[in-house]
């Protein structure tokens, strides 16, 4: 129905007539309203073309146009004639069969009845695509002489609008003013019934699509429902995707014509187009049947069908406002988001008012799930109470949305699967049917472990128009199909799946002729006897079901290939330490050990102050150490730490190297105290000095019976911060700034503690720390980051606060947290860390103004990654970070490429781990037998009680000593497995050197930079350590 | 997740070469190359096989030598009579010690060295002159406690060293003290001598320390060391913080008696000084609460007298006689209202 044809009900107002936009009340927007006004129009600027690609596309359109009009009219007593007609002009656009019902009826082929571009070219709002290129369509209208009014049916509509695409195409070739333009054949998204004609000119990258369309009246369009059987009538069934083609080819003209009028009458609809195209594309949907069937064009007809359907004064003044872009792509996704299934088909059906046409006939199911899945996420941000300006930077700023949780591909004859499909699906679209058929299997077996699941097909390549009939059917080769899936991080874990109760029989055997020889009779405690399938605890079960149901699919293929998994999380798991050491409890073991040491600490009865907590402060009581925690065997290994608060006291003495001697005092008298107790196999207490000979740290080491070897330390009312928590405070802050507000508050440590606990509620938080930890090992970027840096790290992608679900693999945390690392630029911004809450916008703006006057004041050498953590009671806490500015460089330029590499589906990914060591400028060589990593023992043996440490405390005190008498000199990266140190020279500069004459005395400069030297000081300082050193071969 | 290197072959270092001979040669810097003097300092080349390894060539190492300037430095008061027998070395390598410069002036034909004054260790305390050592009794000076002296001394006794040896960080300096003014010369001229331009010395760093001079050796042994030197023995850690915990408690109550003593006695002009109590009050035992208790329960018991002084007698009849006139006051008042109130309904 044209707008036109409206019905004029006094109720309703028509949202953007001339009257309905000038009485909308508009309100004074606030600052922060207009900055985000300013960032829709930033974005939708981006993405329009220029005006002179634009002026360069509409001289292309009007060529063709014109020879389209001045096209001579044909007759011809039979089809057969005009086919034989066309080839022997050298004209011929594949299609596949579709029987002979009007072969011999003669047809009158006479000049198009109207030409009309698309809606988009007029108005200079041509969008560019993600690949460059520029499609345009030129919808041309059929004369409706051309047709019988019963054309409908038996797929004599399509044959006759073959014909008409050859009539056209001829007269292309022939004209003079398209001589220099290529021609080639396409079908209109996808979509196998209708053949279309794509017009390439080479001196623009622009392409024109030829697009028959027919008269709004030419046919019933009210018998062509999807439930009717129109095209094999001889089988009965309904033809909903026949039907539709036709209805859709009949509604071309006025939604063309509709968007025109909309698109001139306000600003507002068509940046709420290009927000939606650009949403649409990033989710990887567009209007092609094999990318779900939902893209820009239906987008506008849903935009169109809200105006039209909106009859509330409010909401329409609301959508009449020329600024609500946002607002009004906001309610596109509300009305996507309560689409209905079609309760026959189970397909998504919307129609547009008073009509039979349904918007959404492309779409299949897995892809109207899908699209609904992400427009309730992007819903849900309103609801969370986040500011317009702050859910439009989540959901168009976000590198996190598309990152799919298990990424799989397969190839799939679709040969072989076609003789599961019924028969109307076989000739037509054929891997549109595939898919569905897969999504109908996977969905099946899946259950509710997962939430969406979408399918990426490669295209078919655009067709040649070749002189002869091809005789190999396009779209019938093997192919790769890929299958993306985001599961349910509650329910994917769950290793047991009920089925039905052994009563119905029905389903029993529905579910077992499903399950095979997976499926089992239990008898649970209620007394109840179901069908259950059990998956083994020890591997992911998401994976076990999928390589299940690939097998159940490709049982009857000739040839099998094997299913790939990208970032297989078996694979992660069985290929990271304990595989090597079979101890999979080895975190629960560790940690029971350590509530055994502290019961063993809380019992000592003549101690002078009591103990308030006792906590494992090491990753590994987390879970998120790289290495399990194994017991000891012939060396002690580095400790796992501990923390003893002990309750206030007014007795500490207030002079800190008094007070560090009680401390020491303090371990000591514990220490005989559990000496006595007889449960240690050694209980020493030692010592660090970091600042020379004053103000020592004081530790208490035991050494459990089962060879576990524990570190602790005291922490009492008066430390600013516990010990152990390695982020360093900043260094070199101004006192402005100190005053301004907390740069490093006491409360970071203890807020950090509350969020790490809060993500390690979800079950892929702890792997995706440890891989991530390993990522920072393998490029040796480790030692400049401590665990907590990295774990807050991971912290942001299981944010709440955004579109993009919680991740629901170790694959997907991983790839998600290397996305927002390679798009952090930590010379700009901080790190915003949304878990407790979210930022505000007033709030953001203190923070990034905050940000700005601190890395104004601090330019120097070193990077400060500024980490913002939300406090309680509306306050922000910050933890800046410094490490040298070329490892943070580093960091960004590795997260990059992983990030691209991973976004590759061919990059196998183990490759993202290899580390390149060509970036350094010499690498120091270990020798073999001081490697920690192999060192460890395999198991431990009780007897041998280990007395002196290993070589991984060696290998630390080594490199720690080693750093600072290089660091003049050199940049050192030492890798964690203990192989190779990796060094930089820093570039060279006249250093002072500072002399022992004093303030007054004269300076020296020390001129000559000494490589050999620093070898040489290698050499000597790591004697039975360092085994070779190799320098670049440029060198 | 990739599997864990097992060895160097997973590791790609195609774009690197071992340091071999030819390479060392390159990046060595030969004397030839290095001025003798450098912003006034003489440069003293020496040779050092710690690379040995990779190629029998030895490498060079720069000292920049000149003679010592102690005016207004902090040096003058650890030794003040150094002028003119000290040398400053700047560059000194990271393992320096005593024994090596002293060899190396030995070797190329400096003189005798007393001591050496690293600039990253702590001046050593200033030798008691004869003054001191016979100090003129003054009976105004304040009465030192020797057995309190000592007592400080435990309560800083630094903590036990961690390292088996000193290595100097990057940038240090170091004075070398010799025996006497002509010692000092004559090193400096043999620095001279030996300097760039010198191709013929061949002394090696470390060399000729005498077997007597056992200096701990680097690498893993060092670093084992270390470790064992973390945790020291039970028994002498225990005396350590009794010692160091008890001298700090005595002096803490020598400096409260001497504050108390100060609150009492008046100073040479007869003032008293008046000092705050800088510890909080420890709070109240068990008894004294309870005795607290008592007294108020005593008190309340006892009552309130109010007739028991004169002026109280004076005040009470004072409110008496207020009351009194008040009342009157209040009587005639009353009478008046109803003589009014009489006169109007008649």
């Amino acid at each position: 129905m044209s707008p036109d044809l409206q019905s004029n009900n006094p109720r309703k107002r028509k949202l953007f007539d001339s009257h309905g936009s000038n009485d909308a009340p508009k309100l004074p927007l606030s600052p922060l309203q207009r900055s985000c006004q300013k960032e829709v129009a930033d974005l939708i600027k981006l993405q329009k073309c220029s005006a002179k690609e634009v002026s360069q596309i509409a001289q292309v359109v009007e060529n063709v146009k014109q020879v389209l009009i001045d096209i001579k009219e044909i007759k011809f007593d039979t089809i057969r004639d005009a086919d034989t007609m066309f080839c022997a002009h050298g004209v011929h656009i594949p299609y596949p069969e579709c029987g002979d019902g009007v072969r011999d009826v003669g047809v009158s082929l006479s000049p198009p009845a109207r030409v009309e571009a698309g809606w988009g070219l007029g108005h200079k709002m041509l969008r560019k695509s993600e690949h460059g290129d520029i499609s345009v369509d030129l919808i041309i209208q059929i004369p409706s002489a051309t047709f019988h009014p019963k054309d409908y049916l038996e797929y004599r509509y399509h044959r006759k609008r073959i014909l008409y695409l050859s009539y056209l195409l001829l007269a292309l070739k022939t004209a003079n003013q398209t001589s220099g333009y290529s021609f080639l054949s396409d079908f209109l998204d996808g979509d196998e019934f209708r053949p279309i004609i794509l017009v390439d000119c080479f001196s623009s990258r622009c392409k024109i699509r030829l697009i028959p369309a027919i008269s709004f009246d030419l046919f019933p369009l009210d018998k062509l429902s999807p439930n009717a059987c129109r095209a094999d009538r001889q089988s009965g069934v309904p033809t909903p995707m026949y039907n539709s083609s036709i209805i859709d080819d009949a509604y071309h003209l006025i939604t063309s014509d509709m968007l025109r009028q909309y698109a001139v009458s306000n600003e507002g609809f068509m940046e709420a187009l290009v927000l939606g195209s650009l949403w649409l594309s990033r989710l990887g949907f567009s209007s092609h049947l094999l990318d779900g069937g939902f893209g820009e064009k239906e987008w506008a007809l849903l935009q169109c069908h809200l105006v039209e359907t909106t009859t509330t004064p409010q909401v329409a003044s609301r959508y009449a406002a020329s600024s609500d872009a946002f607002q009004m792509f906001k309610s596109v996704l509300n009305l996507i988001a309560n689409t209905k299934l079609h309760s026959e088909f189970d397909l998504p059906t919307l129609h547009r008012r008073h009509t039979d046409y349904n918007m959404l006939f492309k779409m299949s199911r897995w892809s109207s799930l899908a699209l609904k899945h992400h427009t309730l996420a992007v819903i849900s941000l309103d609801k969370l109470g986040l500011p317009s300006r702050a859910q439009f930077q989540r959901i168009f700023e976000n590198p996190l949305y598309h990152i799919a949780d298990i990424t799989m591909s397969f190839p799939i004859d679709p040969l072989q699967v076609v003789e599961k499909l019924p028969t109307i699906t076989k000739r037509w679209n054929l891997k549109h049917s595939v898919n569905e058929y897969c999504y109908n299997l996977f969905s099946k077996g899946l259950g509710d472990r997962f939430k969406t699941m979408t399918f990426s097909v490669p295209r078919p390549p655009v067709g040649q128009l070749k002189d002869a009939l091809d005789p190999e059917p396009r779209n019938h080769a093997v192919y790769n199909l890929t299958v993306l899936i985001t599961l349910d991080e509650n329910k994917c874990t769950r290793v047991l799946d009920y089925g039905p109760e052994v009563q119905d029989a029905a389903k029993t055997a529905d579910f077992r002729e499903f399950w095979g020889d997976k499926a089992e009779l239990r008898r649970f405690k209620d007394g109840r006897v179901m069908e259950t399938v059990r998956w083994d605890s020890s591997l992911p079960p998401t994976e076990q079901i999928l390589s299940f149901l690939h097998r159940k699919l490709t049982s009857s293929f000739h040839t099998k290939q094997p299913l790939t998994f990208y970032g297989r999380e078996s694979e992660i798991y069985l290929t990271s330490p304990p595989l090597v050491w079979p101890a999979g409890d080895s975190y629960e073991t560790a940690a029971s050990e350590f509530e055994m040491v502290a019961n063993t600490i809380r019992q000592v009865k003549d101690f002078p102050l009591g103990f308030r907590k006792i906590s494992g402060v090491s990753s590994a009581f987390n879970s998120t150490s790289v290495k399990p925690p194994f017991p000891c065997s012939r060396h002690l290994e580095q400790p796992l730490e501990g923390e003893l608060e002990l309750e206030s006291s007014s007795m500490w003495p207030v002079d800190p190297e008094q007070r560090s001697r009680s401390e020491f005092g303090l371990l000591l008298k514990l220490r005989a105290e559990l000496e006595a107790t007889g449960n240690f196999l050694t209980a020493r207490v030692g010592f660090t000095a970091p600042n020379g000979f004053h103000n020592a740290h004081c530790f208490l080491d035991l050494l459990t019976k089962r060879q576990y070897y524990f570190r602790f330390r005291l922490k009492h009312t008066l430390e600013a911060f516990p010990k152990g928590i390695g982020i360093n405070p900043p260094t070199n802050l101004s006192q402005d700034i100190l005053n301004e507000g907390p740069m490093y508050s006491n409360k970071t440590p203890y807020l950090r503690a509350s969020i790490i606990r809060r993500c390690h509620q979800h079950w892929y938080f702890s792997s995706s720390v440890r891989i991530l930890k390993k990522w920072f090992q393998s490029h040796h970027l480790a030692s400049f980051f401590n665990g907590d840096i990295l774990e807050l790290f991971v912290a942001i992608v299981f944010s709440q606060y955004s579109p993009a679900a919680i991740p629901s693999s170790t694959y997907c945390g991983f790839r998600r947290v290397m996305a927002r690392l390679s798009h952090w630029d930590w010379r700009r911004t901080p790190l915003e860390i949304e878990i407790l809450r979210h930022f505000p916008d007033e709030e953001r703006a203190c923070i990034l103004r905050e940000f700005g006057t601190y890395q104004h004041i601090n330019q120097n050498s070193e990077a400060c990654l500024s980490i913002v953590l939300p406090g309680e009671d509306r306050e922000v806490d910050w933890i800046r970070h410094f490490i040298p500015r070329l490892v943070a460089i580093r960091m960004t330029q590795l997260a990059r490429e992983t990030h691209t590499r991973l976004t590759s589906t061919s990059t196998p990914f183990n490759a993202v781990f290899e580390p390149d060591m060509s970036f350094f400028d010499f690498v120091v060589v270990m020798e073999q037998k001081f490697n920690p990593y192999n060192t460890q023992g395999k198991y431990s043996n009780v007897m041998a009680v280990p007395k002196n440490f290993g070589s991984s405390p060696l290998y630390r005190e080594f490199i720690e000593e080693l750093k600072v008498q290089t660091e003049e000199y050199a940049l050192l990266f030492p890798s964690s497995d203990g192989l190779t140190i990796g060094g930089l020279w820093k570039p060279q500069k006249e250093s002072c050197v500072p002399n022992i004459e004093g303030l007054g005395g004269p300076r020296v400069e020390n001129a000559i930079p000494n490589k050999i030297v620093v070898f040489g000081l290698i050499m000597e300082l790591g004697r039975g350590f360092v085994d070779k050193i190799q320098v670049k071969i440029s060198d | 997740m990739p599997a864990e290197p097992s060895s160097l072959d997973s590791v790609d270092l195609s774009a690197f070469k071992i340091l071999d001979p030819l390479t060392i040669a390159s990046i060595n810097l030969p004397p030839s190359k290095v001025a003798k003097v450098h912003k006034g300092l003489t440069t003293l080349p020496v040779r050092s096989n710690s690379l040995a390894v990779f190629s029998p060539e030895p490498i060079f190492h720069y000292l920049f030598v000149k003679p010592h300037d102690p005016k207004y430095t902090p040096i003058i008061n650890a030794h003040p009579n150094i002028n003119g027998r000290s040398l400053y070395i700047s560059s000194i390598p990271f393992d320096s010690t005593v024994h090596h410069l002293r060899a190396l002036f030995t070797a190329i034909g400096g003189g005798r060295i007393e001591t050496v004054i690293f600039s990253d260790e702590p001046l050593p305390p200033r030798p008691s002159t004869v003054d001191e050592k016979n100090p003129i009794k003054n009976k105004k000076r304040k009465r030192s406690n020797p057995a309190a002296t000592n007592k400080q001394t435990a309560e800083t006794a630094p903590w036990p060293s961690l390292w088996n040896r000193k290595l100097h960080l990057p940038g240090t300096t170091a004075v070398a003290v010799f025996v006497d003014k002509a010692a000092c010369d004559l090193a400096m001229k043999a620095v001279t001598e030996n300097s760039t331009d010198n191709p013929n010395l061949d002394y090696f760093w470390g060399s000729g320390i005498g077997k007597g001079n056992l200096i701990p050796e680097l690498g893993k042994t060092r670093y084992e060391d270390h470790m064992e030197r973390m945790f020291p023995d039970p028994e002498w850690a225990q005396k350590f913080v009794d010692d160091s915990l008890e001298a700090y408690d005595n002096r803490l109550k020598a400096e409260e008696e001497e504050r108390r003593r100060k609150a009492n006695e008046p100073d040479e002009d007869g003032f008293i000084t008046v000092v705050r109590s800088s510890r909080p009050r420890p709070p109240p035992s068990a008894e004294e609460i309870a005795e607290r208790l008592k007294k108020e329960e005593k008190r309340a018991k006892k009552g309130f007298y109010p007739d028991f002084y004169r002026f109280q007698l004076r005040e009470l009849k004072k409110e008496q006689t207020k009351q009194l006139l008040s009342q009157f006051e209040d009587a005639k008042r009353q009478v008046r209202e109803r003589k009014d109130a009489r006169k109007h309904k008649s």
